[in-house]
């Protein structure tokens, strides 16, 4: 065992003792931890320019904070001739005008639901998906307020006698309505555990960036161990012993770079939890070492390996949901060892399987090892 | 001169290889870029999120529900809605054939008729957190918001219709078509004035540019066994026969530049045979891209340059592409950033060759579209030349 420490120590000062490698760990930590700065608080996907025709009301600004909520739209207040020429000037995606009588125009609507009773005016430069979900956002926003709206309208209808105590006593009524459930869905994963979305559309694909990095980390530490191998940095050690040498290189720089994956989480206010943290950490060290390994015995050449390299790369960040979710099945998703470790942040129920996945790569790995030896002995 | 032949020569025998996984490269990247921005694509079945519903759904109030849901999403991009067994949709949700189910449990609807609205599990893989979580959450945050606030118009008018002792079967239902009513035509509620496009691209075309970039970075990773290496002594060989350094790095980016423009220009002539667009504009558009590839060649030269040793190469390539491309704008719009992002962003060397792509593809590339790239790239061609100087004086 203190042998095998001593080797890890010795091939982590290889690495270490190189400028670029440490630099580019620092780096790392820093870039996030700047990032994370710069996005904590005005990142938002789409800008719109808002305005009322007239004063501002209690009721317009109510609606705009509900419209602040979330990552989608990022609200820029102005007047209205000044929100179309910041959208004319492409400085902003829509402008959403308020009338100056908004609450008689919410009133209006709700009592006749027609196109002609419209309440705000949108303009936009182009349609779009972005732009549409911005609109059911205005409407969600507008909701409460019509319904409120058709309410008391039917009330005045229906019950005249009842609406006649005032619409104090009925707005008493519509809000002590006890309806649970002001988030009617609860958003989990598979084993039950909610799924926290507080972390922003522009920082959550840190955490899979890095993952990547781990990985690749490990890929090009094999690419390294081949041109050495190529060189004759392993010709003390026999050739069926060098199996070992492979794994002790690959897990010593994935963990390197394990470690400064998990400082950049902690900086950037990432991390769910620091146990969790770690052991999805140790996990995706393991699973990363291994895959490294296994596409080093599978592909020993420097060239091939060099050039797989972009295309794992590419297909980790297509296929792991870093930027997007792509639905494939499951058992291709543990294969990807960056996936089991964006899915151990939030559920611990893949754990086992993805842990099974990791140890065959290294079985794997070395049948291949073997049969490699076996056939260049023969030849 | 010699020296410059030989490079070429190096990069020429390595070419095929190269070419080869940059064509891989851009087939993977073009499929993700199809996948992103689908909703631009007109086809049938376009749905990014597709969600199962488990659960009791024949009652009219939730089956209301579901539809609303739908309804919601009037991009009619975002969800497709199918009912059926839990057994089912776990089984679905590990083949990756839905993204999501929504469990609707026992009790839910005898809980709505009482006004107790019970929470709906939205059971996902999807961890992701990025640009679809967002569309996900707003889409259901609407419905949640919808129904709650129907729910609590309609359970007030029955307290206090109780209250009153007077009468409120017939009434519950007239208002409940009433707020039906006023979510399914909530669309008018809004005057939509779409004025056209007046200036810059649209989604689509600056994510394609965008994720050109990226790839186009990429490509520098399959490069890094034949510009890295930790011996200097052919560098230190050439410099003794007069070769200096600064003319070795330019010879050496000089092959590079041309490998990568000859990979551009592969990839191009495949896609206009191909038929994805036509081979003379393919062939334009590549003539028009090279100020950009001069600025991602240039930076991933220097690359090669700071790196020593492969294994550093790669993560240097690797790690600048995606993160470059990231706070560039090139996977997500650079408008989604804040404003100091933006500033920062904006004049990276990846932000320079964006808009230089983005110009190329309007047609409008002017001066400063050609120049900035390769003012940019002479930059970085010299930091190289001052780190080979730099290495290998020490080596001396």
């Amino acid at each position: 065992m203190s042998r095998i420490l001593v080797k890890m120590w010795l091939y982590n000062k290889r690495l270490l003792k190189k400028p670029s490698f440490v630099c580019v760990l620092a780096c790392c930590v820093l870039l996030v931890f700047i990032f994370s700065l710069s996005v904590a608080d005005d990142g938002a996907i789409l800008k719109i320019a808002v305005a009322s025709e007239g004063d501002s009301s209690e009721l317009y600004s109510d609606i705009l904070t509900a419209l602040e909520r979330g990552g989608l739209i990022g609200i820029v207040r102005l007047d209205a001739v000044s929100a179309l020429e910041a959208l004319d000037g492409g400085e902003v995606d829509a402008a959403w005008i308020f009338p100056a009588d908004l609450k008689q125009r919410i009133e209006k609507y709700a009592s006749d639901v027609t196109e002609e009773n419209f309440v705000v005016c949108v303009y936009q430069r182009e349609e779009s998906v972005l732009l549409q979900i911005s609109r059911e956002k205005l409407m969600s926003a507008l909701y409460p307020y019509l319904s409120n709206a058709l309410y008391n309208e039917f009330m005045g209808l229906r019950y005249p006698q009842i609406a006649a105590s005032g619409e104090e006593m009925l707005d008493r009524y519509y809000d002590s309505a006890e309806v649970d459930g002001e988030e009617l869905f609860r958003v989990v994963t598979k084993d039950g555990e909610s799924v926290s979305t507080e972390t922003g559309v522009l920082l959550s694909p840190v955490r899979g960036i890095l993952a990547v990095l781990v990985l690749v980390g490990g890929l090009a530490v094999s690419l390294f161990t081949i041109r050495d191998e190529k060189n004759g940095a392993f010709n003390l050690i026999p050739e069926r012993k060098r199996f070992r040498v492979y794994v002790l290189y690959n897990f010593i720089a994935v963990l390197d770079i394990s470690v400064v994956s998990l400082m950049a989480l902690c900086v950037s206010g990432l991390s769910v939890s620091f146990g969790r943290e770690i052991i999805i950490m140790l996990m995706l060290v393991v699973s990363a070492a291994g895959f490294s390994t296994l596409m080093r015995v599978l592909l020993p050449n420097e060239a091939l390996f060099g050039a797989v390299i972009p295309i794992i790369s590419i297909l980790l960040i297509t296929l792991c949901p870093i930027f997007i979710n792509v639905n494939i099945p499951l058992w291709f998703r543990l294969l990807l060892p960056p996936y089991g470790y964006l899915a151990g942040a939030y559920s611990l129920s893949l754990m086992l399987p993805w842990l099974f996945v990791s140890c065959a790569f290294y079985l794997v790995a070395y049948a291949a090892f073997v049969l490699r030896l076996k056939v260049s002995f023969k030849a | 001169m010699k020296y410059l032949i030989a490079q070429i020569k190096r990069v020429v025998r390595y070419l095929p290889f190269a070419l080869l996984i940059s064509v891989l490269l851009t087939v993977v990247l073009g499929l993700f870029a199809v996948r992103f921005v689908g909703a631009s694509v007109d086809a049938d079945d376009k749905q990014m999120v597709r969600i199962g519903i488990v659960g009791d759904t024949s009652t009219t109030f939730l089956g209301f529900g579901i539809e609303l849901i739908r309804e919601a999403d009037s991009s009619n991009m975002m969800l497709r809605l199918e009912e059926m067994s839990e057994s089912e949709a776990i089984s679905l949700l590990d083949s990756g054939k839905i993204t999501a189910y929504i469990k609707v449990p026992d009790g839910f609807i005898e809980g709505v008729s009482h006004g107790d609205v019970m929470q709906l599990e939205y059971v996902t893989t999807d961890v992701s957190g990025g640009i679809t979580s967002v569309f996900k959450e707003e889409i259901l945050s609407a419905v949640s918001n919808m129904l709650v606030h129907s729910q609590k118009g309609i359970y007030a008018m029955q307290q206090l219709a109780r209250a009153n002792s007077v009468a409120y079967g017939k009434n519950t239902d007239e208002l409940v078509l009433r707020y039906f009513n006023l979510i399914l035509k909530r669309p008018s509620v809004l005057s939509l004035d779409v004025r056209g496009v007046s200036d810059g691209v649209d989604f689509l075309t600056y994510l394609m540019c965008g994720l050109f970039v990226l790839c186009v970075s990429l490509f520098g990773i399959p490069y890094c066994n034949l510009y890295v290496s930790g011996d200097k002594s052919i560098r230190r060989l050439a410099a003794s026969r007069g070769v200096s350094v600064c003319k070795q790095t330019v010879a050496e980016f000089a092959s590079y530049l041309g490998a990568m423009i000859f990979t551009l220009f592969a990839i191009m002539l495949i896609i206009g045979t191909i038929g994805i667009c036509d081979l003379r504009y393919a062939m334009a558009l590549f003539a028009s891209c090279i100020p950009a590839l001069f600025v991602v060649a240039a930076l991933q030269f220097f690359g090669f340059s700071v790196s020593d040793n492969l294994a550093n190469a790669v993560i240097i390539q690797f790690f600048g592409a995606i993160v470059l491309s990231y706070v560039c704008g090139c996977i997500y719009p650079i408008a989604f950033f804040p404003k100091a992002v933006q500033t920062v962003g904006g004049v990276l060397p990846l932000s320079i060759a964006r808009e230089s792509v983005i110009s190329a593809v309007c047609g409008d590339l002017g001066a400063l579209e050609i120049s900035a790239p390769i003012v940019y790239s002479v930059i970085l061609v010299s930091a190289a030349v001052a780190v080979n100087y730099r290495e290998t004086l020490s080596d001396k």
